[in-house]
């Protein structure tokens, strides 16, 4: 259904939308291909692009072509653009790929124009006929080769623009998405962000019985833990000051794997899903991106996402809104306030804060995983990568926490594609390297699994009423809103020495000092923003210090925020308050839930019908 | 099976009577393929430690047969071991002696696995054994008598388990410190004062990383990359499969080494031949250097087949020449026409000390 509206849009786009141009244009975004075959659809730079794109990640190995058909209401003679862009050009990277029209394969090899940037890359012109075309993109080499999106005009002229902002605005109009998002609903609380903490403050504001909406970006739930990224769990939910909380968490837990296990399975995508498909308060949203807000004065009114394959846009309305984001998307968008980076010891006065302020983040990981065969095999030679040499190497079989990039030389938000395409670099670079000249050693070890979506531990942190820093942390200081019991050691990595001995300012190797904590508690106040009237937030971008952050962004301790973010939202509703006034008119009450949900209410489990 | 050991070590101390023969040596006795540099006795070490030459009288390494009591509180067993170092001081294996053994807990010898453990706890240079003294290692008397003397203990266990091998934590801890403690030291130390220059220039053809580091820095500090010989031996080490080391050497070596016409043809076939990153390296060599006509034009032409970033580097390095030639005057006047890096040769051309008189013509008639 989706498809056809969409197909739709797009007839509307090039014949009715815009009847001043002279030319017939068509536009076919590389993630809506019907059958995307081996590629991948990436949506992690929406934020630069304002769209995903397809990618042949097949580590090495070529992918399954995608391929689609496309309406043409002439048939003429038209023009064509890809927008693509080289990922490595060292000097060209190895994403190479071509396109097929009506099984005509183009000469030209795309995604090796030793050129970094996105731009459109003219393909000729191309015979396309009235009605169904055909569309095929061949991967040539397994390494990550990418387009965005494709463009035909009959006017040579017409080079779409290569403006992000801009060419928005022509996605929408040759997509038809002009006439707005369509309306999913109103709730009660709306959900940005399927990870551990959204989907644990999903699930607790829905069996508290509000109507919630669950966003998530990806096809699947859990985020770090999911199998697209593979971070265990960490922080314990045994030691709570409030033992109930962490329930939910619990339910989640699908075991512990470790980091970057070569079996998917183990990280219950899903159980997850099922657990969350069970609640009937829960409207769930996966592959949608939410990139708009609607604002009511310092209140959020609604948010808008984009299929992150379709680009149907969808729009949903909320009370209160809750961003589990980890980026602080959707506070960003709604202006509230953040830091990112890291505080000086002047402004926080944390024994372990920076001499300095500066743009400081922990690093970004692509985990991976090779596993040993009865068969030897080759990996190609990686010219592009990293390069490694006998004097330093990784000589590792998997990846643990340690691959990991950013620290500062990359902005984890809008640097999201270059810190994935660094890790990527690394790994194959290494693993290359590992193959060829350890041979005796790998010769039989095959790549298993790399990551494509990159494993983020901090972006932006919204600020609450209150910001948690290290000595409320060390100190074990107990405010009366403290709900959220924390374990995990003040954990802040920075580049390993001698990763960064070799590869100065592009580090991705990490290292850390654990400073080990008592259990502690995270008061609520730290869990809403202080000036957008209805957004609360949990997991990594709550309202800390960069030095307390290090010890908040485990995952089960953003599974139990987000159980605490739904009662509170509950209580919230309840007394038709804003999260604020929960905490100055309706403590108690909030507090009585944070220790039993049953304590003051014995029916929470039920849905309002 | 702590009396034993406190036995052994007693007869062990027998052997004093045999050191005092060796207390009165003095100099480098040299026999076969060995010359003996340095001999210790204390009441816990004993050593003979040798340097090592191959066949053609060259120095390959270091070795010490060594004598320690592994103690602990009042109990002691003798251990007897051969190490062997490289002419740097790098502990690389060791060896026990016909007759000995290397032995756990109760006496239970070392298997083959325990053998190939203690090589890599042994090798591992940044070992956290480094940094503990070996009481933190194990408990009291009380837990060690419980656990056997050779054993870890406690707390630490978790950390360091890696590190040693159960029931043998003295062994390994001991061993460590002599692996990479005065013995290395010694080691390195006599092959700086005893190096020849033959030795730097084998040492940089070798192939050898650590050999390599250090003899640069040797060669340097003694001015020697003027000898064409060593000059040669290290362009060659910027075409080694190493990119770190010849990322090294690009930082390090003196300009005056490119300076003639042949070395800066041959570091431009370098260039063509090397990866990436170190071609960018090179690139931004270029801007120290005064280039030869050849190498100018090679770059005027480069720019074709480079992507932009090595462009810029490129466009960099050209606006510091001011002596191009006609050949080249010509070359940018034509990317000018053809509209390739406009600007950029625009300023090339205005920026040269002697503009030939037809391209300066046609210039400020392109500027019309």
């Amino acid at each position: 259904m989706k498809r056809i509206l969409w197909i739709f849009g797009l007839l509307l786009g090039f014949t009715q939308i815009n009847p001043s141009q002279a030319q017939d244009r068509v536009l076919v975004e590389a993630e809506s291909f019907e059958n995307t075959g081996g590629w991948v659809i990436d949506q992690q730079s929406f934020d630069v692009l304002y769209s995903s794109y397809l990618m042949a990640h097949g580590m090495g190995r070529v992918v399954e072509d995608a391929s689609t058909k496309v309406n043409f209401q002439k048939a003429g003679t038209y023009h064509m653009w890809v927008r693509t862009k080289d990922w490595a050009p060292y000097p060209t990277g190895p994403g190479a790929f071509k396109l097929a029209i009506n099984s005509k394969e183009l000469d030209q090899v795309f995604g090796q124009s030793g050129i970094v940037d996105w731009d459109w890359y003219y393909a000729g012109e191309v015979a396309m006929k009235q009605g169904e075309n055909e569309l095929v993109a061949k991967d040539l080499s397994g390494f990550n080769g990418r387009f965005d999106a494709i463009y035909f005009s009959t006017s040579k002229t017409d080079k779409p623009t290569n403006d992000n902002e801009k060419l928005l605005t022509l996605r929408k109009e040759l997509l038809g998405l002009t006439d707005g998002p369509e309306e999913i609903g109103k709730f009660d609380l709306v959900v940005v962000g399927g990870g551990i903490a959204g989907t644990t403050a999903a699930i607790s504001a829905a069996r508290m019985g509000l109507k919630v909406a669950l966003i998530q970006n990806r096809p699947v739930l859990g985020g770090n833990n999911s199998s697209e990224i593979r971070v265990h769990l960490m922080g314990r939910v045994d030691v709570n000051h409030y033992p109930k909380l962490g329930r939910i968490v619990r339910e989640l837990d699908n075991g512990d794997p470790g980091n970057g296990n070569p079996d998917d399975k183990r990280y219950g995508d899903d159980r997850k899903l099922e657990i969350v498909r069970a609640e009937p308060n829960i409207s769930l949203h996966l592959n949608t991106h939410v990139y708009e807000v609607e604002m009511d004065g310092n209140s959020i009114k609604a948010v808008i996402g984009r299929d992150i394959a379709t680009n149907q846009e969808y729009r949903f309305e909320s009370t209160y809104f809750s961003d589990c984001t980890g980026d602080g998307t959707l506070g960003y968008l709604a202006g509230a306030e953040y830091r990112m980076g890291r505080e000086s010891k002047e402004e926080t006065g944390e024994s372990l804060a920076a001499e300095t302020a500066d743009d400081f983040t922990l690093g970004t990981s692509n985990l991976w995983a090779s596993l040993e065969k009865e068969y030897e095999s080759n990996f190609p030679e990686t010219p592009w990568a990293l390069q490694f040499s006998d004097e330093y190497h990784i000589d590792e079989h998997k990846a643990d926490w340690q691959w990991e990039t950013g620290f500062g030389n990359f902005n984890t938000i809008y640097e999201a594609e270059q810190i994935r395409d660094h890790n990527l670099r690394a790994i194959y670079g290494n693993w290359s390297y590992l193959k060829k000249e350890k041979a005796d050693k790998y010769k039989n070890h095959e790549l298993a699994w790399v990551s494509y979506i990159g494993g983020k531990r901090e972006s932006r942190r919204l600020m609450g009423d209150h910001i948690l820093t290290q000595m409320d942390i060390q100190d074990g200081v107990m405010y009366p809103d403290g709900s959220v019991t924390a374990t995990w050691t003040i954990d802040l990595h920075f580049p390993d020495a001698k990763n960064s001995k070799y590869f100065e300012g592009e580090e991705f190797f990490a290292a850390t000092k654990h400073i080990r904590v008592k259990p502690y508690t995270i008061p609520y106040r730290a869990l809403y923003s202080r000036n957008i009237d209805n957004l609360y937030m949990a997991g990594r971008n709550i309202s800390t210090t960069h030095v307390a952050f290090g010890s908040t962004r485990v995952m089960r301790t953003c599974g139990m925020m987000g159980e605490a973010v739904g009662y509170a939202a509950y209580v919230a509703n309840r007394n038709n308050a804003s999260p604020r006034e929960v905490y100055t008119r309706h403590l108690d009450e909030f507090m009585g839930i944070i220790e039993s949900p049953l304590n003051i209410y014995n029916y929470p489990t039920l849905p309002n019908k | 099976m702590i009396e034993q050991c406190s036995k052994h070590f007693t007869s062990g101390l027998f052997l004093v009577v045999l050191t005092l023969i060796l207390a009165g040596f003095q100099g480098n006795v040299k026999s076969g393929n060995r010359v003996l540099i340095e001999s210790l006795e204390t009441d816990s070490l004993r050593y003979d430690m040798f340097l090592l030459e191959d066949d053609s009288g060259q120095p390959k390494g270091y070795m010490a047969e060594i004598f320690t009591p592994v103690c602990h509180t009042n109990e002691c067993y003798p251990v007897y071991v051969n190490f062997y170092w490289d002419l740097l001081g790098n502990y690389q294996r060791y060896g026990v002696p016909d007759g000995e053994l290397l032995t756990k807990l109760d006496h239970v010898p070392f298997d083959a696995a325990d053998h190939e453990k203690l090589q890599e706890i042994l090798s591992n240079e940044r070992s956290l054994l480094k940094d503990y003294k070996i009481e933190e290692l194990v408990g009291g008397t009380q837990t060690a008598a419980a656990n056997g003397v050779d054993a870890v203990t406690g707390a630490t266990l978790k950390t360091i388990k890696n590190e040693v091998i159960y029931g043998a934590v003295y062994s390994c801890y001991t061993l460590w410190h002599l692996a990479h403690g005065d013995m290395a030291t010694i080691a390195k130390a006599y092959t700086a004062e005893n190096y020849s220059d033959e030795q730097l220039f084998n040492f940089l053809e070798g192939g050898h990383y650590p050999y390599q580091y250090w003899a640069i820095e040797k060669v340097l500090a003694k001015g020697l990359e003027k000898d064409d010989k060593i000059a040669k031996a290290m362009l060659q080490i910027l075409r080694s499969d190493n990119i770190f080391l010849a990322r090294h050497l690009i930082a390090v070596l003196p300009i005056e080494v490119y300076s003639s016409r042949e070395r800066q043809l041959q570091l431009w076939e370098t260039l063509e031949n090397s990866q990436y990153r170190l071609q960018m390296d090179l690139f931004d060599k270029l801007n120290d250097l005064s280039l030869h006509p050849e190498i100018q034009n090679k770059l005027l032409i480069g720019l074709n087949e480079a992507n932009p970033a090595q462009q810029r580097k490129i466009l960099t390095v050209l606006q510091n020449q001011s002596n191009l030639n006609r050949a080249e005057q010509i070359l940018a006047l034509n990317y000018l026409a053809e509209g390739k890096w406009a600007p950029e040769m625009e300023a090339l051309l205005k920026g040269q000390e002697k503009l030939d008189k037809k391209v300066k013509k046609q210039l400020n008639t392109q500027n019309k």
